[in-house]
This record gives C-alpha cells, sequence and structure tokens, in this order.
C-alpha cells in the first residue's frame, strides 16, 4: 500500500517468504507500531504492499483499517486482497500503489504548475467527497497530507486509512492522531471532528502546493485555502462539494483570461450608420467569448427582426427561448408577452443597430461603437463618434479591415481604434478574429496588461518581489506563511 | 381553452414577431368580460387584436386583413362550428382527461374520428391528465395525446414552453443539426 520514501534508501530484504506465497522486497513505510513492506506474490507475480501491524494492545487497534478498506469501492482507494496474522504481528496485504508521492513532487517545484494544482486537489476533494458520502455513516479521513497522495500513471491515489473513523465515532483514542501540519485546530484540541477536519486538511495541502510552485501565485486559489483554513469550522466550506465548485470556478476564471466577471457584464455594440457591420460582429464576439467558455448571450435590440429572419432560415437549436448554433447563443427581440430568462452570470452582448442614441442611454461595461471604413462612410463615422465621445468603456472598432482609415480615426481622436477583418461568416471563428476580440478584451482596465499591484507603491514596500503580484496583493499575510 | 389561445397569441406576437389576431367564436363570451371591445369590434393587449364574441360567418373578413396569424377559439363549439374547423391550418383539440370529465373527451374524440381529416391530422392535447388514463385513450383511439403544461401566466410566456407551442402550431421543430461523421481513410 505505501510508496517507496523519497531521499531514503529502501532497506533491501532478502530470502523472506510470508504465509509461501508473498516474497518480501523491501521495506517502503513505517508508521507507529507498524510496518509496511512491498512484496510479490510468489505465483501471480504481483507487487502487494503489506502493513504489518504489532499484537501489543497499544498498536492492535489499526487492524481495523482493513475493516474500512474492506467496506470502500473506489479506483483511487488501494484495495484490501487479505489478512494474516501470526503470534506477534496483524498483516493487511492491500493493492500497491505506484507512483511517487506528492511530497516527493513538491520538492521539483517545476512540476507544480497551475494546471496540476488544478487536477491534483480536484482528484483529492472527489476521493474525500466519496468518503464523505458514505451511508448510513461518512467516512472521515483525518489524516490528509502531501505524504499520503500518490501520483501515479492512473491519476491521484489517497493511502493509509489508518485513523480513519465513522463520523459518530468521535471522542474514541486514535482520533487524536494525525500530522499536526495539516490537523485541523479541533483535533489538537481534542474537540468533535465532523466533515469540516478532511476540508481543513485539504486547504492545508492545496495552501501547499500554492506555495511550492514556481508559476505566478494565484489569488483566487490562494483564497480558497485561506477559506478552508479557517479555525472556526463555521466559517470553513460546508461540504467537500462546495470546495469542489469553487476551485471549478476558479479553474475557469484562470483558464480565460478574458473572464473577468467584474468588469464585463454587459456589451453594447452599436453601428455609425445602417450597414456597417454591428451585427456581425455582436455575432461573431458572442460565438468567440463562448468558445472561450464564458457563458455570452447575444440580444437582439434593433427592430429589424434580424434574429428572427435568421431563426427561420434554419440551422437553429431552440433552448427553453434561447437560439444556438455552434457556439452562439442569441435571443430575438422578444415582445412583452415572452419573458425569457438568460443563464446565470451570462455576459450580454446587446446590439442595438444603429441607435447609438438610445444605446448610449444603456449603462454596460462595454461600448463597442462600429465604424465605418469607407470613404463614404466617414462623416456618419465622426457624427457618431461626437455622440460617444468620452464614454468611459468605450471601443473603437473599425470594419471590414481596411486599416487606413482606422488610423486616421486612431490619429484624429487620439484613440485606439481595432480593425475587424473582412469576414463571411459570423459563426464562424478565424484567427484573425480570435486575435482581435482576445487583444481587446485582455487590454481592458484590469486586465492581464494593467496589473494594478505593480504599482510604484507596491514596489516600495516590498523592493525584493517586484515581479511578485502575489506577494504584492496578500502582502503580510504572505510573508507570514512563508515564515 | 380560451388560455390556450392568449397564450399561443402572446407566444406568436411576442415570440415569433408575428402579426396576431385571436378570434373568440362560439359565443363564449369570456374575452369581453376581460376588455371591451373598440368600434371595430377588437382590442389590443401585448400587441394582440382580440376580437371578443365574433361571428363565424365574419371570419372571410378577417382573412382578408394583414394578419400573419389568426387563432381561432371554438370553445366547446365543435358541432355548430364543424366546418370552420375543417378549414383551418391548424386543428388543436384540447381534451380535459379527468376522470371525471372523460366521457366528454371520449365523446368528442368520437365525434371527430367520423370525419376524413387526410393529411392534416388534428393535434390532441392534455393538461394535467394522468400517465394511465392519457395512455388508455391513446390506445382506445389510436392518436397521441401531446402533454401540455399549465402555463401559469397566459401573457408572458416563458422560454421552457417554447417547444410545446412550436410542436402545437406545427412549426418546422428546430433541433441541434447533427455534425457529419468523416469516414476513415481506407488503405489501399
Amino acid at each position: 500500500m505505501l510508496f517507496p520514501k523519497y531521499g531514503k534508501e529502501r532497506k533491501v530484504i532478502h530470502e523472506i517468504l510470508w504465509f509461501g506465497r508473498y516474497r518480501v522486497l523491501s521495506e517502503i513505510g513505517q508508521g507507529a507500531g507498524s510496518t509496511t513492506y512491498l512484496v510479490r506474490h510468489q505465483r501471480l507475480g504481483e507487487y502487494r504492499a503489506v502493513k504489518r501491524i504489532s499484537k501489543q494492545a497499544e498498536f492492535a487497534w489499526q487492524i481495523r483499517e482493513a475493516d474500512i478498506l474492506n467496506h470502500l469501492k473506489h479506483p483511487q482507494i488501494p484495495t484490501v486482497y487479505d489478512i494474516e496474522e501470526d503470534d506477534e504481528y496483524y498483516y493487511i496485504v492491500e493493492e500497491y500503489a505506484e507512483g511517487e508521492s506528492l511530497e516527493a513532487v513538491m520538492l521539483q517545484s517545476s512540476f507544480i504548475t497551475l494546471d496540476f494544482i488544478y487536477h491534483t486537489i480536484a482528484e483529492v476533494a472527489d476521493i474525500l467527497e466519496y468518503l464523505h458520502r458514505i451511508k448510513p455513516k461518512p467516512l472521515i479521513y483525518q489524516d490528509l497530507k502531501a505524504e499520503h497522495v500518490i501520483i501515479g500513471k492512473g491519476g491521484v491515489k489517497l493511502i493509509d486509512f489508518g485513523i480513519a473513523s465513522f463520523l459518530d465515532e468521535t471522542g474514541e483514542k486514535f482520533q487524536n492522531f494525525g500530522t499536526p501540519e495539516f490537523c485541523a485546530p479541533e483535533k489538537s484540541r481534542y474537540g468533535k471532528i465532523s466533515l469540516q477536519t478532511d476540508i481543513y486538511s485539504l486547504g492545508k495541502l492545496l495552501e501547499k502546493l500554492i506555495l511550492s510552485s514556481a508559476d505566478e501565485k494565484s489569488q483566487g486559489l490562494m483564497h480558497i485555502a485561506d477559506k478552508a483554513t479557517r479555525a472556526e469550522e463555521a466559517e470553513r466550506y460546508l461540504t467537500i462539494a462546495q470546495f469542489k465548485s469553487a476551485l471549478i470556478q476558479q479553474m475557469q476564471f484562470s483558464e480565460n483570461p478574458v473572464y473577468q466577471k467584474h468588469l464585463l457584464r454587459k456589451i453594447i455594440v452599436a453601428g455609425s450608420q445602417p450597414r456597417v457591420g454591428a451585427t456581425h460582429f455582436a455575432i461573431s464576439l458572442t460565438t468567440y467569448l463562448n468558445q472561450q467558455k464564458v457563458k455570452t448571450v447575444y440580444q437582439e435590440k434593433t427592430p429589424y427582426k434580424t434574429m428572427q429572419k435568421l431563426i427561420q432560415s434554419g440551422g437553429f437549436a431552440e433552448e427553453d427561448g434561447l437560439y444556438r448554433r455552434g457556439n452562439f447563443v442569441g435571443i430575438p427581440k422578444y415582445g412583452e408577452g415572452v419573458s425569457v430568462q438568460l443563464p446565470i452570470d451570462a455576459i450580454e452582448v446587446l446590439d442595438y443597430g444603429r441607435d447609438i442614441a438610445q444605446a448610449a442611454l444603456v449603462k454596460a461595461d462595454m461600448f463597442v461603437l462600429v465604424l465605418g471604413s469607407r470613404k463614404w462612410e466617414q462623416d456618419e463615422s465622426y457624427l457618431a463618434y461626437e455622440k460617444v465621445k468620452g464614454s468611459e468603456n468605450l471601443v473603437l472598432v473599425c470594419n471590414y479591415g481596411d486599416s487606413r482609415l482606422a488610423k486616421r480615426y486612431a490619429a484624429d481622436w487620439k484613440e485606439r481604434v481595432y480593425c475587424f477583418p473582412l469576414d463571411a461568416e459570423p459563426f464562424c471563428l478565424t484567427k484573425e478574429k480570435e486575435r482581435l476580440f482576445g487583444g481587446m478584451l485582455a487590454k481592458r482596465k484590469g486586465g492581464r496588461e494593467n496589473n494594478p499591484f505593480k504599482s510604484h507603491w507596491n514596489r516600495r514596500k516590498y523592493p525584493g518581489k517586484r515581479r511578485d503580484t502575489f506577494s504584492s496583493r496578500i502582502g503580510k499575510l504572505y510573508d507570514q506563511r512563508l515564515r | 381553452m380560451t388560455h390556450l389561445a392568449v397564450a399561443l397569441a402572446n407566444y406568436t406576437t411576442s415570440g415569433l414577431g408575428e402579426k396576431t389576431a385571436c378570434v373568440e367564436i362560439g359565443g363564449h363570451g369570456q374575452l369581453s368580460q376581460w376588455k371591451k371591445a373598440e368600434k371595430d369590434g377588437y382590442f389590443t393587449d401585448q400587441g394582440v387584436f382580440y376580437y371578443p364574441d365574433y361571428s363565424k360567418e365574419r371570419i372571410p373578413v378577417l382573412l382578408n386583413m394583414d394578419y400573419e396569424r389568426i387563432i381561432l377559439d371554438f370553445g366547446d363549439a365543435y358541432l355548430s362550428c364543424r366546418e370552420e374547423i375543417m378549414r383551418c391550418d391548424r386543428k388543436i383539440f384540447l381534451l380535459n382527461l379527468n376522470p371525471w370529465q372523460t366521457f366528454a373527451a371520449r365523446y368528442l374524440l368520437r365525434m371527430v374520428q367520423t370525419e376524413l381529416w387526410g393529411n392534416m391530422q388534428p393535434v390532441y392535447g392534455a393538461v394535467n391528465a394522468s400517465h394511465k388514463v392519457k395512455k388508455a385513450v391513446e390506445k382506445e383511439f389510436q392518436i397521441k395525446v401531446e402533454e401540455i403544461p399549465i402555463v401559469q401566466d397566459a401573457c408572458c410566456i416563458q422560454g421552457k414552453y417554447f417547444s410545446v407551442f412550436h410542436l402545437l402550431l406545427g412549426n418546422t421543430a428546430v433541433t441541434r443539426k447533427k455534425k457529419l461523421r468523416i469516414p476513415n481513410r481506407r488503405k489501399i
């Protein structure tokens, strides 16, 4: 069951045969009153881990691990095969979890990427969730630490259920064991253990991983770890499911640089004149954001029934009043007699067509003005710009990819003007469009390039960590943790 | 029945953007209790044109107007309005399948089944019907009875009911397109 210890040479034992079938290969772990060996089944040639537990009164209770493991059926928990005994010892024959312990992996900080942290913690959380959902009584693992998490070919495995206990067995002797570094405060003060005890250890594990990572520290992950490791049980996540959902949300956030909920909720798209391509741009933007796994819904605000005509042309799937086509999701202009609910946390892309005056009345996080790029369209563009000039979140886009006029607009207005490429199919994304939207959304206020934590104030206060934005934000708390 | 007609009218007007008339025929007079008709014999609500207590002889007048959809609510006057019903593009029969009302549904179905509908088969619907009774009726009359959900507010249709209205109105069902699978190339 246990794993090869890193940094220590295995004690190789030759010529010992247990019960006529297990050849002892080496000692792979040692605990209080128990030793674990790697053995090989003589007949089957399979590797097994054998935990040898002393029969002395103070250690004999550890045999209950076999009973617990016998109840558990999970691919990421070792299977117990057999129990043997002689005059001095009990022997639990278990599945050998091949791989490296997380503790060993953490020594090489370059391995600990954000992706690795997410997937490892999510898998451990899955195992704990399984344990907590066991009926009639949930099982509390109680001994979660990096040493007990094995990273192998088949993913993560959790080993050593020596002090795991069912929830209502509180107050028994074995529950006061554990590794102080990962132990919840209620355990050290002999309090009542609960589901939150494991959540605390999981939070500690997450914190360890973040601090040992060579990548830029994720503030969102640190926040999750912080909440999971609160001293008061009530202040932590109540269930592993809550912890997981926070983790998944953070994962989505970090995977998509454009997913900035606080910045983008409502995007208005309006054109300087009719037929300038505002609807085309709005559809393309919606398709792009949805492709980036950011829930976005296009809403038609023009009276021209463009969307209705599109729907009638076919190729759309209806779902609760929302129409889908590939990555595009949109709703036509509905009348008063219909109410359609948008998905929670969805970004709205409002297409106002040429109705700039109406669009200017609506408060939005981003106002995209699509300008014409032909010579006979420039007068209208100048007029349209005059109407929205000074808007806080104005983004100017020149249609059809003609950069000459766009450059002129930029020079005259002293503002950045993006060039939307000539495009045939708004529902499909091209590399040019992806590049445009990616740049346009990332360069917004508060985005990656405008990190407020790179300010001079922070640089002065933390001179040694200029590039480490994480330390700048967390400040003293981070320093305390490092100590 | 009037509730369904009003809901359908609101759906076609606000959801599909069609100019719709909701016409009450059969003299049950429920719409006139809601609002009083103006000079031209109709009143409007949320873009829908309602014609309360309309006589069936004047239906051609409506057909000659610029309505994109006309919803005729015949109430329970099947026998008296049989010819008009047969002229409609879409016939929806709402059945009451409560155990104490099944006899009325069976009576209506027996009458309907005596007609020759050809390719324009009527659509049967039931609200809140027990599965057992619905199955029994379906088996007895060899028909399919659609389950119609309870729409709380007929004047504000929620997105979740759109698929049912699509079905009732006989619009082409919009479905997700299947991706074409390209067969593996065989090595020669």
